[in-house]
């Protein structure tokens, strides 16, 4: 039994050295239509510290092996991951760009709050609350607008609003159809995002946002969101937003939805299962006694 | 059998004959069954959280969540320290306690490698830890009555002093980490209107 559990020892270790992939900060070429630089992003991201399963910058990682150009790190009403980010690993190890970012949680209706410097406070209606990340510059976005309910979404917010998540993994955009038809007729320009809401369970940027900047840069991720430059992808290949710009990314969207990750290899998922295989074993096995 | 499923099936059987049989376990030595419920959680984020392994990944998620396995560790302390006639020494009262995380194990392995709930509640996949959860409270009731000689009544108490303690600690962590005072509010005013 000793000589059993060393083994399998030995196998898991080897497994998980065998998933090591030294292409991982390979970059892609930028993809543009017309004027634009096409990005892929997800605004809705928790990590750990928080109830997300990564670190900050094993989400990087994670980011761009599903071809994401950028992410928003959104705890609930917490920054703290993104300056634990900023202390450990300011730079994006892969050309990933990040934003920092909170998903502001109330009762009655949670809001992504991206390229802010503090969390607003909860206390406070909708539109109030995004006046107050307005004023700190940053853009607002109604997160998974479906729950909690009863929800707060009045018009006077949604007028405001800079974004919707018209996808999301908890939320698909067919079930989001009732507050998309009402937010696109009170405010046509409103962003249409589709996020993950990644936290446990991959794959992050199932649902994601194709954005339609003048370069690849923070600055121009933003305005195109305010501008209401995008495209929500939801996790079953449905494209939704302006027309125009929908049908250019229409079959990027449904190759996102079956693709595996950029660079997967075969023995990655022979690393994988035998990683897994080799667990349950030595919990099986248990402890020499 | 193993001792690990033998503890499932048997906890109380187990752990008598566990206690009695002579296995010294030093300070170091007892921290194995922590060790390797560390690397399970590290390995099972991984695997949850994007379907993968490698070294820094695995690394990082083992090194961020061992924290739960420290508080464990604390927690158990706290109560294996305390007099008793335990019949042997703490490190391996310790040993003996992380035994009884092999059901928690098994969950978290096969939670990970369930498909992604893509578009649906995760609350079924959480339900199931029902299971690990009576499994385990039945086999730290008997660790207390086996191998700390407590009395059924005051095993209990400690059972679920210990339970206690673990699930305080599990709603002021998490409880921070998803804001729940807002959505305790949100939910009183959905109950009885705001």
């Amino acid at each position: 039994m000793t000589i059993a559990r060393a083994l399998i020892w030995i196998v898991l270790i080897a497994a998980i050295a065998l998933g090591f992939d030294p292409r991982e900060n390979v970059e892609r070429p930028p993809r543009t239509s017309g004027p634009y630089t096409v990005l892929e992003g997800d605004f809705h991201v928790h990590s750990f510290p928080g109830d997300g399963g990564l670190l900050p910058w094993d989400i990087v990682r994670e980011a761009r092996r599903r071809g994401l150009d950028v992410i928003a790190l959104t705890n609930h009403n917490s920054m703290w991951s993104w300056r634990f980010a900023q202390r450990f690993a300011p730079e994006s190890p892969s050309g990933v760009i990040v934003l920092p970012g909170v998903e502001l949680t109330s009762a009655g209706f949670h809001m992504t709050t991206i390229d802010v410097r503090m969390p607003v406070p909860w206390r406070q209606p909708p539109a109030q609350a995004v006046a107050a990340v307005h004023a700190q510059g940053g853009i607002a976005i109604a997160a998974h607008p479906r729950s909690p309910r009863p929800s707060k979404w009045d018009d006077a917010a949604i007028d405001v609003l800079d974004g919707f998540e018209a996808a999301s993994s908890n939320d698909m955009a067919a079930e989001n159809v009732a507050f998309s038809r009402r937010a696109l007729i009170r405010h046509p320009t409103i962003a249409s995002i589709g996020s993950s809401d990644f936290h446990y369970f991959a794959p992050l940027g199932v649902s994601r946002t194709f954005v339609f900047a003048t370069e690849r840069s923070a600055a121009a991720v933003l305005d195109a969101i305010r501008k209401g430059r995008t495209v929500a992808c939801d996790g079953l290949g449905d494209a939704h937003g302006p027309a125009e710009l929908t049908s250019v990314v229409s079959a990027d969207c449904r190759r996102v939805a079956v693709s595996d990750p950029v660079g997967w290899r075969r023995r990655d998922g022979v690393a994988t299962a035998a990683a897994w295989l080799a667990l349950v074993a030595l919990v099986v096995l248990g402890a020499r006694e | 059998m193993t001792p690990e499923l033998r503890l499932m099936v048997a906890p109380a059987r187990t752990y008598a004959v566990l206690a009695r049989q002579p296995s010294p376990v030093g300070p170091i030595a007892a921290l194995r069954r922590p060790l390797l419920a560390a690397v399970v959680i590290g390995v099972s984020m991984a695997i949850s959280a994007t379907r993968h392994v490698a070294p820094g990944l695995v690394l990082g998620t083992t090194l961020a969540w061992a924290f739960v396995v420290v508080l464990q560790l604390a927690i158990a302390l706290l109560l294996i320290a305390a007099p008793s006639r335990r019949t042997v020494g703490v490190p391996r009262a310790l040993d003996l306690f992380f035994a009884s995380h092999a059901p928690w194990s098994l969950w978290l392995l096969a939670v990970a490698a369930l498909p992604a709930p893509l578009g649906r509640p995760v609350m079924p996949l959480l339900l199931l830890a029902v299971v690990p959860l009576m499994m385990t409270n039945r086999a730290i009731a008997a660790f207390f009555r086996e191998v700390l000689q407590y009395g059924s009544r005051r095993a209990a108490v400690h059972t679920a002093i210990h339970q206690a303690l673990t699930w305080g600690a599990f709603v002021v962590l998490y409880g921070a980490a998803v804001a729940l005072q807002p959505r305790i509010v949100g939910a009183f005013e959905a109950w009885f209107g705001s």
